[in-house]
């Protein structure tokens, strides 16, 4: 409580402080609002993160997600601005004597598929919003780094950011800040994707050609957001261009990918129709002596999306994915798993300043096992329904409120038996119900113009209801007996989350920031292996198992030079997580009743340094990333419950990504990425038993695997583009890369093998999952 | 286990990039020299056996050391004493032919070696389970597919006893040759309350493309052995750790549970395990699985039991 009062009084205060600052714009004449939106001149869709500003005054803001700014400033004659990097400037006067609309279409300077990096925000906005540890990536800037099988990847691309680190070569689980990869939350839409990934990670579900938006927070998470201990990804679709038809696609080594977009009503309903297909499979006749026949492995996935304006103040979405990925061996036995998410929002404009956002979305997310015709399949779905209200008091001012509602629905698992199958084998399902509820509020609000301040309170809570059987543990974890409940909520936790981030414009070149945020997190990941797999098992919080809660404090330092083209940022971290699930020593999930006897939970901590330098416009553009970071965890039962370090504490990584346009028509970029290897727990000793040589380990993850590097290139060329009637019908290009271009053999683990002749000699081998590995992609667009 | 080695499986497939080349490490050397049991009571009447040896460093790359002049007893829960002596030729410590456990009782193995040190392993000798149904096929196909060899397919059967921890081994004998000895594909275990007094079914795949892997016509024996929860756990994590372990789907690696503990609380605990286990077993002579020397095509199902 004594919390929530502190919280209070500091929002009482910077609101008192903000009232001058209100007043010292305002005029006898009084104040008006313009507000209005900032769309693509080409294609009709807003842009989220333009800047507007009105060029007197100096006062400005940005464009929110759905492409929505306001105004309210003293009644005068100003010049209007909106910019979008890689977009012209459009500036128009207004008369301000009322309130009023103000629309802007911006032209593009580049198009996308030439593969330029287009950057989407004002170049020094990274010294003027208050969170830090947040990355707007461009889709562009995604598209141009080479990738593997030349499959570039949203996920793949944050993975070079500072401070985030992948958990195991070429696949999409990545690591913030310490944390495990079920604490990064991924919303597309608004709707949570609980699994990313494609082909067990080699591809995320995140399909490149129907993206618009994408924001990466590995640190100042707003007060709106929360679930995740670690990471937000926060995805939004393209809404399809309301004024003209486009069609743009792929054709890739292993997959292929087509969009088609266009109006419904002209400037009024859009639509966008995305679609990918993997056909790895259809090599497969080629190695018939080891692949058997029937054997089939694809992915496919559809986005969609419809969009329509009923008038200026209300507007309405519907967007989905529906995904599936197939692997079936010989046609006996078959793994298959998918998401799928349906959003629905409604916009409304209550006023020129109130802007407010309902959403209702639903997300699934399912993987199965199947035997001759017995199924064993595990879902989780999630009903949630959502309000959010933004009040641009002023210039200096935003207010933000809302609240959300989630309701859980986890089927640990389903048997669905067939005639042929065993007869031990019944049709049995079990559900575990749960409801998550959030409310917030928060204040942005900036002081003198040097300081700004985002600070907010969130307030969550977790309830298990309805027909349950929770096991009662004794101390050694093992189940007890079980108490059923029939109906009603039978367990809730609370949780209080705030969330402060202070940005100080030391000059206009630098600025310092810091932030501080408690994140809660009620279901969890656990995984029984070390790289992460569908079948990693999702739970909910229940009386056995706690919700994981994390503390981080953050401090940063950011300086442009050169007219802002190049961007240099430190930011270090301080992270303290409490009640982290992990899987007993040897955890067996095929055989026991009930989930909680083989989970434990622990702390962990972690702690870094960030540094990052970025040119951000010209010719040659990238940026060179250095973390050095350390994490550990404590977990009971494991390493004689002494802190180890965790499975992906990588102290040192480097990573540098580079774009270089060397002919208008020819761009090549490269990255190199570096990393100190992942700790590895490794026998100290052996004994033999029943002729086996069986290892003993000493300390948990105490050696490493040898060190990470691995350099990629690609180059894209544009072809020629086909005009017709004058104009271009037509655009293309053609997209050759190397991965691993100096075939080094990184070692994603190292075995120990007996030998054949002489049992008691043991090798080590190391496991390495690529080698250099060339792809081209043609991309076209109508 | 089955439902990860089908992962494993087909993530094989999916990751065919995938290598492996040999390496060289230095490991850190751990507290070696760490007492190490292997040996079972069993209900059979026979001459029990225990062995005793030594940890080393994992590069050692010499076979175990037999630990002689120790005093090794085995005791039951009724007070019946069982002294085993060292036999030279095999390097293990031998009960007297006559010896078998009783179901229901504690066995426990105590150990006094030459230096002093005593240390002592108990597990309960739980009741027998019993095969329903011993059947095979000798078979080129697995679910109706080819499989591209011939192999003789064995299923066993037997119910799950009602609130009993069910955990057994499978072994399968070709001429009392033992021919499942390193765990894999021999344990089952179930605490799912919903298998109790179901069925279960269990099925193992043994190669007969090579004339010397099989013996023609070979007299069969499959043993049931119900055991302990203390030592289906050793088992699987001595599964886990010399065959699932280390590969790239493999969970974090631990130390192989024990019960061999040091008497003396400030001095490490043993490795291996002693255990007891109940057998039901089941004998029959293979016929006809081949006509003049080549594998017979479409040798049909036999139920050689119920």
């Amino acid at each position: 409580m004594k919390k929530i009062i502190w919280l209070l009084g500091i929002f009482a205060l910077t609101a008192k402080t903000a009232v001058p600052q209100q007043l010292a714009v305002a005029t006898p004449q009084g104040k008006h609002t313009v507000s209005g939106t900032v769309s693509d001149a080409a294609t009709g869709e807003e842009l989220i993160g333009a800047t507007v500003y009105i060029k007197e005054l100096g006062a400005g803001t940005t464009t929110n997600t759905y492409g929505f700014y306001s105004l309210t400033v003293a009644d005068a004659d100003y010049e209007l601005v909106a910019q979008f990097i890689g977009y012209t400037p459009v500036t128009k006067k207004i008369s301000l004597s009322q309130n009023i609309k103000v629309n802007f279409s911006l032209e593009t300077t580049t198009t996308e598929i030439e593969q330029v990096v287009v950057q989407g925000e004002k170049l020094n906005k990274n010294l003027t919003r208050p969170d830090m540890g947040m990355e707007k990536l461009q889709i562009a800037t995604i598209k141009s780094i080479p990738a593997l099988f030349g499959e570039t990847d949203v996920i793949k691309s944050i993975q070079f950011l500072p401070g985030v680190g992948t958990s195991g070569e070429g696949f999409i689980g990545y690591n913030v800040r310490g944390g495990g990869t079920g604490q990064n939350m991924m919303l597309l839409d608004e709707a949570t994707v609980y699994n990313a990934a494609h082909l067990f990670g080699i591809f995320s579900v995140f399909n490149n050609d129907a993206l618009k938006d994408v924001k990466f927070y590995k640190g100042g998470m707003p007060a709106e957001y929360g679930g995740r201990l670690s990471s937000l990804l926060d995805v939004h679709m393209k809404e399809g261009s309301p004024q003209k038809f486009g069609v743009n696609g792929g054709i890739g080594l292993l997959s292929s990918r087509l969009t088609i977009d266009g109006p419904i009503l002209k400037d009024r309903c859009s639509f966008i129709v995305s679609g990918r297909r993997s056909y790895m499979d259809i090599f497969f006749p080629l190695y018939r002596d080891e692949i058997p026949d029937d054997t089939k492995l694809y992915f496919y996935d559809m986005n969609a999306k419809v969009n329509f304006k009923v008038n200026d103040n209300n507007r309405l979405f519907a967007s989905g994915y529906f995904g599936r990925d197939v692997m079936n061996y010989a046609g006996v036995m078959q793994i298959d798993y998918g998401n799928r998410t349906l959003t629905t929002r409604y916009n409304h404009l209550f006023n020129d300043r109130l802007f407010s956002n309902l959403s209702v979305i639903y997300s699934h997310f399912m993987y199965g096992l199947e035997e001759s015709d017995t199924r064993w399949e595990s879902s989780i779905r999630d009903w949630n329904a959502k309000a959010d209200v933004t009040f641009f008091a002023t210039p200096q001012n935003t207010l933000k409120t809302g609240g959300q509602l989630t309701y859980h629905k986890f089927t640990p698992f389903t048997v669905t038996a067939g005639a042929n199958s065993p007869n031990y084998m019944k049709n049995v399902s079990q559900h575990n119900k749960s409801l998550e509820y959030a409310a917030y509020v928060s204040h942005e609000t900036k002081i003198g113009g040097i300081i700004d301040i985002d600070y907010g309170l969130r307030m969550s809570m977790f309830q298990n209801f309805g027909k349950a059987e929770v096991v009662n543990l004794d101390e050694n974890y093992n189940a007890v007996d079980t108490t059923r409940h029939e109906k009603g909520i039978f367990n809730t936790y609370k949780g209080i989350e705030p969330r402060i981030s202070v940005n100080w414009r030391v000059t206009d070149k630098a600025s310092v920031k810091a932030n501080f945020q408690q994140t809660y997190q009620y279901v969890h990941l656990a995984s029984t292996t070390m790289s992460p797999l569908p079948i990693d098992s999702w739970f909910a919080s229940n009386p056995n198992v706690k919700p994981e809660r994390c503390r981080m404090v953050s401090l940063g330092y950011f300086q442009n030079t050169q007219n802002d083209m190049y961007a240099f940022s430190a930011e270090t971290y301080y992270k303290k997580m409490y009640d982290v699930v992990d899987f007993k020593d040897h955890a067996d999930m095929f055989v026991s009743d009930d989930i909680a006897t083989q989970i434990r939970t622990g702390q962990g901590y972690s702690y870094g340094l960030e540094l990052m330098l970025k040119k951000q416009e010209g010719k040659f553009t990238g940026w060179v990333s250095y973390t050095y970071s350390r994490t550990f965890t404590k977990v009971e039962t494991i390493n004689n419950n002494e802190y180890y370090p965790s499975n992906y504490d990588k102290p040192h990584d480097l990573s540098v990504v580079a774009t270089y346009d060397v002919l208008p028509r020819l761009h090549v970029s490269l990255n190199w990425v570096y990393s100190t290897g992942a700790p590895r727990t490794l026998p100290t000793g052996r004994f033999e038993y029943n002729g086996v040589i069986a290892p003993v380990y000493a300390e948990r993850n105490a050696l490493r695997l040898p060190d990470f590097h691995r350099l990629d290139l690609s180059a894209t060329f544009d072809l020629k583009t086909v005009e017709r009637k004058g104009r271009p019908w037509l655009e293309q290009n053609l997209n050759l890369s190397i991965y691993n271009v100096y075939n080094r053999h990184n070692a994603a683990s190292i075995m120990f093998e007996q030998d054949e002749h002489d049992p008691s000699v043991m090798t080590a081998e190391k496991l390495y999952m690529f080698s250099i590995f060339p792809s081209v992609t043609y991309n076209f667009k109508f | 286990m089955k439902h990860n080695i089908l992962t494993i499986g087909i993530l094989s497939v999916v990751l065919g990039s995938a290598c492996t080349e040999k390496m060289d490490i230095e490991l850190n050397d751990g507290e070696n020299n760490r007492l190490v049991v292997e040996g079972y009571i069993s209900t059979d009447t026979m001459q029990h056996s225990v062995r005793l040896t030594r940890s080393t460093s994992y590069f050692y790359n010499q076979p175990a050391t037999p630990e002689k002049d120790a005093i090794v007893t085995i005791s039951d829960s009724e007070g019946n004493i069982f002294p085993l002596t060292y036999d030279e030729s095999t390097g293990n410590y031998l009960t007297d032919p006559d010896v078998y456990g009783v179901p229901g009782r504690f066995y426990t193995l105590n150990i006094k070696l030459k230096d002093g040190e005593e240390y002592e392993a108990v597990d309960e000798l739980v009741e027998p389970n019993f095969f329903d149904t011993v059947y095979y096929e000798y078979t080129n196909l697995q679910y109706g597919v080819d499989i591209g060899a011939y192999y003789y397919w064995f299923y066993t059967t037997f119910t799950e006893k009602p609130n009993f921890d069910d955990k057994y081994l499978i072994y399968y004998y070709f001429n009392d040759s033992l021919w499942n000895p390193t765990f894999n594909d021999v344990l089952y275990a179930s605490t799912a309350s919903y298998m109790d007094g179901c069925e279960h079914f269990e099925d193992v795949l043994f190669s007969a493309e090579h004339e010397d892997s099989i013996p023609h016509n070979p007299h069969m024996r499959c043993d049931l052995v119900t055991i302990s929860s203390g030592y289906y756990n050793f088992v699987t994590d001595l599964y886990n750790e010399t065959v699932t372990q280390s590969g790239l789907f493999a969970g974090p690696p631990a130390n192989i549970c024990t019960n061999i503990i040091n008497k003396d609380k400030d001095k490490p605990n043993g490795l291996g395990y002693f255990s007891a286990r109940s057998y039901d077993k089941y004998e029959f002579d293979i016929v006809n699985d081949k006509k003049d020397g080549k594998p017979m095509k479409d040798w049909q199902k036999n139920e050689l039991k119920n």
